[in-house]
């Protein structure tokens, strides 16, 4: 559809009419400053072709010029599918719609009112509402290609069914028929019947939920009334195990009161063989004690005689033996005497020799101390004489006083130094080289002292001084006096007097005058000293252990004291002493060491007859001892049998037969009590114990009988106040209305399974197509982005209905939203949006583009670019209309202008 | 000559879930029919009544029921001998020993508590063999003691005649020749809910109501004529049945319309129809839009008989309608809505074949979407279905 020409009136700020007439069919341009009226211009169209004449209500009153009551008329011209038209559109006071079709030179009304209203709105591919004006999403073409772009519209879904039948056909895309549409909106209201179309969950209103809620009540009713049935079971399971218990505990009874029947029989029988046993226990046990008492005074009379015949053996045994012994002793007694006289005489011999040996010994050590005395007196004298020597070396030494090494080195090195301070000054002082032409007497003077030197043609004055100056003396002629110039020199001469002075000072503590001197000095007393230390050596190796010449005298004194207490001893004269003759102290000690091997073995042959004799004396004591002991024993014997025989008038044969007729008795009784104890039983003693035990078990079984009897009881009692409760029949019931429910469930189920299928893939292949469908469009928008941002990867990305999902600035990233970028970028990209969706909607026909400023924030680089395409598109396929208060910005495009600012 | 009736398995209290909507009638139907059985006893002159075991469902059968049943039993005239069997067994719980039944029994009724003969009448002894367990590997008739054959002897029993695949070794087996062996008059058994007979003197009477739709020769009693010791017994069957219970199976190859024609004839042969309860068991192959005209067909039914229930497991129905197959055609969505069923059917397991396959060569759904199906536990049933659902809508657009 394009536009040939609008005509409003009464519209906003249009009060009076405004037309503007021959529209270019490609490009238009209507300019004027702000709140001119250009976008009421579109606002009219819209109201024109998107809305019914007779819209009541507030909206449309906002429409009237500020301030009147005026109403809008909207006329336009215009042409589609090849025809031209006319539409006069009156609201609210002047509600009409009238249509007309131009048939030669005028127009003939094709339709008016609301038929007029229906045949522009289907130009228009557009809705009406049920009342009130029109949304944007009604439109149709207008939403896509009039309006104002701005981001609301991109962000919410456009596409309309007619819309999306019309965008079909242009792209060649799958048919998506409105009995599609209705089917999508039948398998939509089957869904919603049941789902929650938000969630996807069963929806509590839903016939399902309901059956399936009760289905569920029923179940857990059946499960109550079937737990309380199973519990009946149960009981009913109890009571036959009890029934059946019962029987077998009366079963049990019954064998037990038998049983206890015959042990009770038996307990008797048994009490009465162990009373008579008790009493031929007590006859056997008296019996036992006769015997046992004749018994004991029959031992007793056995063994008082076996000790009395015992003893008096012994007793003969023991004299027998003694008698033996006697003469034993009294010979060795002999033997002991004479070997004691026999030791005795040794010890003296033994005595005698010793005091031999010891004279000789002393005699002998005497002598070596003689000699040793003598040695030191040699020591002694050679000692002496080299201390009187050494004595001699240390006068000598003592007398010069000698230098240090410290101070020789010292006195050196100041040499050295005034040595090295002379060349100094040397090189410093004067110099004279005086040649007269003729002779004569002339004193130097420096300071090192006068020096006269005769002087001529023949003897030059040569004179080096170290001093500062020097003084030269002419006898008779005066003194004159030569000076140094040099300025160092004093230092050095300062220095040279000092070290002058430090040598001057040690030469004179050791009283020499040169350092020749000192050293000679020096050497001289080493000389000495090394005289001193060999002397002091050789006296050391004298003197040997001792540390002085007193300590090795003292020896000698100590040891010549100890030699006249030995002579003294010896009884004999130190001068004697060599002379004296010495015994062999050999054969002396031989002689002593024989003497006391023959005393040791006499003393041991004494020892041995001793013990014997000690032996023998000791069993005779014992021998003797005994006897006593036995004939001791022997008597009490005899009066211990006196008395075990007193009961029997000392018959001892009485006894025996006493004592026979008890052992008989007692047997006898034995055998009795045995005989009487193996008629016992042999479970005798548990018998009794076994029958209580019974009885007490037949006791208690009794009353766990009675105890069951009563469970029983009870459990009947349950299961018959159960039967009043006729559960088994509401079991029957709820079942069979539970199967009812189960399977309207079922197929309820079954329904609502498909159709959730039904539903998924439907709305699947829905967008599948619609996708399908607005591909082409996307590739269109993105050809014309590219184009413009001339960034190929920049990619805007739109919902299957064509809304704007955001850009997309790489493949791998998400599409950023449209906010993310400038407001001349966002503008830039709904402009060309909007451009692609015209070339679709253009394929059959040239269509009318409303363009709202579109480019007020674009760069002038990407302004061109879109002016440039705004420009084919026009020349292409599209009637543009470009409304701007910026007209020098489109200044290069072709087409009509309008100024409105100028027909108003 | 005595006469007496021969009944068995009333199973009072019968739950009855397999027809559960109408429940309370297929109880109160088990009452009537002892009523009308008794009144059939005594109508014959009967000389007494015995009940072969089964007598109620079940031992827990709530007091209501067993009021109503000695009210019954109270108004004959005739004694009634009752044999506990494996659904009223003599246990601790049995419904026998309830003070309800025990202290209110009708003195015309007696239960047999143990096997001790009963001379019902003089020369009549009756041999009973109670059950006292739910199950038992035991010939229920093997401890009846030895007895004159000068008297009519009626043994009373309740279990499995050992007749190769029809009995279970834990089902009270009897052994075939029990009659013969305890030189028996008559052997009155009860178990099994139709009408059986070994020789000529041991019967099952069979229920004399059917408690479901495969039990042949049921919904009788026998009334046993005997004229004396070692005579032969004349049997005559009483039906005594108040439903009637009706299983029939049709094949659909002759199509639907042939099935109503067939069925509407069949159903005007009953006498009483609200008294029949059907089973009717379809196979072959139903048209997709067969559905609505079975449906159809099941409420025609419904509004005539007590219980309709039309079993449609063994057919293979279309699923796809006409007016869908035209949809798929013209529509492109619609086409590619049933390639993606088909698919879907496929990849869970069941491939659809009843659908054209020029209309459902799509890709189907993408691998996503089908992995999202698969864990959500969709099953190739819920395909299927999901078409019959968009035939039902196909037919709203």
């Amino acid at each position: 559809m394009l536009l040939n020409s609008l005509q409003v009136a009464g519209l906003r700020c249009f009060r009076n009419p405004v037309a503007l007439t021959d529209f270019d069919e490609r490009l238009n341009i209507i300019f004027g400053p702000n709140e001119t009226g250009k976008s009421t211009l579109v606002w009219g169209l819209i109201l024109a072709f998107c809305n019914r004449h007779d819209v009541g209500g507030e909206q449309i009153l906002a429409y009237r010029p500020w301030g009147t009551d005026l109403s809008p008329t909207i006329e336009v011209e215009f042409t589609a599918g090849g025809k031209r038209y006319r539409l006069e559109k009156g609201f609210l006071d002047q509600a009409q719609c009238i249509l007309s079709e131009k048939a030669g030179d005028r127009y003939l009304r094709l339709a008016d009112g609301k038929r007029a209203d229906e045949r522009v709105r289907e130009f228009m591919l557009a809705r009406f509402p049920a009342r009130g004006l029109a949304k944007g999403s009604d439109w149709g073409l207008a939403h896509l290609l009039w309006m104002p772009q701005d981001k609301e519209r991109f962000a919410s879904p456009s596409l309309s069914r007619h819309m999306e039948d019309h965008f079909r056909q242009a792209v060649g895309a799958t048919l998506f028929t409105s009995r599609d549409n209705r089917l999508l909106q039948l398998i939509d209201d089957r869904y919603a019947a049941v789902f929650t179309p938000k969630t996807g969950q069963i929806s509590a209103k839903s016939e399902l939920n309901q059956v399936r809620t009760q289905r569920r009540k029923l179940e857990a009713e059946l499960k109550e009334a079937r737990d309380r049935l199973e519990n009946i079971s149960v009981k009913s399971s109890q009571l036959e195990t009890k029934e059946k218990q019962l029987y077998q505990y009366q079963q049990a009874i019954q064998v037990m009161e038998k049983n206890l029947t015959l042990l009770t029989a038996q307990v008797e029988t048994v009490k009465e063989l162990k009373s008579q046993i008790t009493t031929a226990e007590a006859e056997q046990k008296a019996a036992v004690e006769t015997w046992r008492l004749l018994q004991q005074d029959w031992d007793q009379v056995q063994a008082w005689t076996k000790k009395s015949q015992d003893a008096d053996r012994i007793m003969k045994d023991r004299e027998k033996e003694l008698a033996s012994i006697r003469p034993l002793v009294k010979k060795l007694q002999e033997q002991v005497t004479a070997k004691q006289v026999d030791i005795v005489d040794l010890t003296k011999a033994l005595k005698s020799t010793n005091r031999k040996l010891t004279h000789a010994y002393k005699l002998k050590q005497s002598q070596d101390l003689l000699t040793e005395i003598n040695k030191i007196k040699q020591k002694y004298t050679a000692a002496q004489q080299l201390e009187k020597d050494i004595l001699n070396f240390q006068t000598e030494l003592s007398q010069k006083p000698v230098p240090t090494l410290e101070q020789l080195q010292n006195a050196q090195q100041q040499q050295q130094q005034i040595e090295i301070y002379k060349g100094q000054a040397r090189a410093q002082g004067i110099q004279v080289d005086f040649r007269p032409d003729r002779d004569f007497k002339i004193t130097v003077i420096t300071d090192e002292g006068k020096e006269e030197h005769s002087v001529g043609p023949k003897h030059p004055l040569t004179v080096t001084a170290t001093g500062a100056e020097i003084q030269l003396e002419i006898a008779n002629v005066g003194t004159f006096t030569i000076k140094s110039g040099a300025a160092e020199l004093k230092e050095i001469l300062d220095q040279l007097s000092m070290a002058k002075d430090r040598l001057a000072a040690i030469l004179q503590t050791c009283q020499v005058e040169s350092v020749a001197d000192l050293q000679a000095r020096y050497n001289w007393a080493q000389k000495i000293q090394q005289q001193i230390d060999n002397l002091k050596l050789k006296q050391a190796n004298i003197l040997g252990d001792h540390d002085s010449i007193d300590e090795l005298k003292h020896e000698g004194i100590v040891k010549n004291q100890q030699l006249k207490q030995q002579c003294q001893e010896l009884g004999i004269n130190i001068a004697d002493l060599n002379a004296a003759l010495v015994a062999d102290t050999a054969e002396l000690e031989q002689q002593t060491k024989d003497l006391e091997i023959k005393q040791d073995k006499a003393q041991k042959e004494l020892e041995a007859l001793r013990k014997e004799l000690q032996d023998k004396l000791d069993r005779q004591r014992t021998l003797e001892q005994e006897i006593n002991e036995h004939q001791t024993l022997k008597n009490t014997a005899g009066e211990e049998l006196k008395k075990c025989l007193a009961n029997y008038r000392g018959d001892k044969q009485q006894l025996e037969q006493s004592l026979k007729k008890a052992q008989d008795d007692k047997e006898q009784k034995t055998r009795v009590l045995t005989q009487l104890k193996n008629q016992l039983p042999p479970d005798a003693d548990h018998l009794e114990r076994t029958a209580a035990r019974q009885k007490t078990e037949l006791v208690k079984k009794q009353q766990e009988t009675f105890s069951l009897r009563e469970e029983i009881a009870g459990l009947r009692a349950e299961i018959n106040l159960h039967s009043e409760e006729g559960l088994y029949s509401k079991i029957g019931e709820l079942e069979e209305k539970h199967e009812i429910v189960q399977g309207h469930y079922r197929w309820l189920a079954a329904q609502a399974q498909a159709i959730k299928l039904l539903y998924q893939l439907a709305h699947a292949r829905h967008e599948a197509m619609l996708t399908s469908l607005t591909d082409p469009i996307r590739e269109g928008i993105n050809d014309l982005v590219r184009h413009v941002t001339d960034r190929p990867n920049r990619r805007l990305e739109l919902a299957a209905d064509l809304s704007l999902a955001g850009i997309n600035i790489s493949n791998e990233e998400l599409p950023q939203p449209i906010d993310a970028f400038s407001i001349g970028t966002q503008e830039q990209m709904l402009l060309l949006t909007r451009l692609a969706l015209a070339h679709f909607l253009s394929a059959d026909e040239r269509q009318l583009v409303v363009l709202d400023d579109s480019l007020v924030n674009s760069d002038s680089w990407r302004r061109q670019r879109i002016l440039n395409l705004l420009n084919k598109a026009a020349a292409d396929r599209m009637q543009l209309v470009i409304l701007t208060c910026h007209p020098d910005m489109y200044r290069e495009l072709p087409g009509k202008r309008y100024d409105l600012a100028s027909l108003m | 000559m005595i006469r007496f009736l021969h009944t068995a398995d009333w199973q009072i209290g019968m739950k009855a879930r397999h027809v559960a909507s109408v429940g309370d009638k297929v109880r109160a139907a088990r009452l009537q029919t002892v009523r009308r059985l008794l009144n059939a006893a005594v109508e014959e002159q009967a000389d007494f009544v015995v009940v072969a075991g089964d007598t109620f469902e079940d031992n827990q059968v709530d007091n209501r029921m067993v009021h109503k049943l000695m009210s019954i039993m109270e108004q004959c005239p005739l004694p009634i001998y009752i044999l506990p069997g494996n659904h009223d067994p003599l246990t601790p719980d049995s419904i026998y020993l309830r003070p309800t039944l025990a202290g209110n029994l009708p003195s015309n009724v007696h239960i047999f508590t143990n096997p001790d003969p009963v001379e019902v009448l003089p020369g009549v002894i009756l041999l009973p063999a109670p059950n006292f367990t739910k199950k038992s590997t035991s010939d229920p008739t093997a401890i009846w003691p030895d007895i004159s054959s000068d008297t009519i002897n009626i043994g009373v029993a309740h279990g499995s005649l050992m007749i190769e695949g029809r009995y279970q070794a834990d089902d009270f087996p009897i052994a075939l020749d029990a009659a013969e062996r305890q030189k028996l008059d008559y052997l009155a058994l009860g178990h099994w809910h139709s009408l059986f007979s070994v020789g000529q003197r041991t019967y099952y009477s069979g229920t004399p109501e059917p408690t479901g739709f495969d039990e042949p020769g049921s919904g009788c009693a026998l009334l046993i004529s005997i004229d004396g010791p070692g005579e032969e017994p004349k049997i005559e069957a009483l039906e005594t049945g108040t439903l009637k219970w009706v299983r029939w199976e049709y094949d659909l190859g002759a199509g639907i319309d042939e099935l109503r024609r067939w069925v509407k004839q069949r159903v005007e042969e009953f006498g009483k129809p609200e008294t029949v309860l059907l089973r009717l068991v379809l196979a072959g192959h139903l048209p997709s839009d067969g559905g609505a005209q079975l449906k159809e067909l099941s409420e025609w039914l419904a509004a005539r008989l007590l219980y309709v229930d039309i079993d449609t497991s063994r057919v293979l129905t279309q699923p796809i309608t006409a007016n869908l197959l035209n949809m798929a055609r013209s529509q492109p969505f619609v086409q590619a809505l049933l390639s993606d069923l088909k698919v879907t059917a496929e990849v869970l397991g069941q491939p659809l074949t009843d659908l054209p396959p020029e209309l459902t060569a799509g890709t189907g759904p993408s691998e996503e979407l089908l992995n999202e199906i698969i864990k959500k536990g969709f099953l190739a049933e819920d395909a299927a279905q999901a078409i019959r659902v968009l035939a039902g809508l196909s037919e709203e657009v």
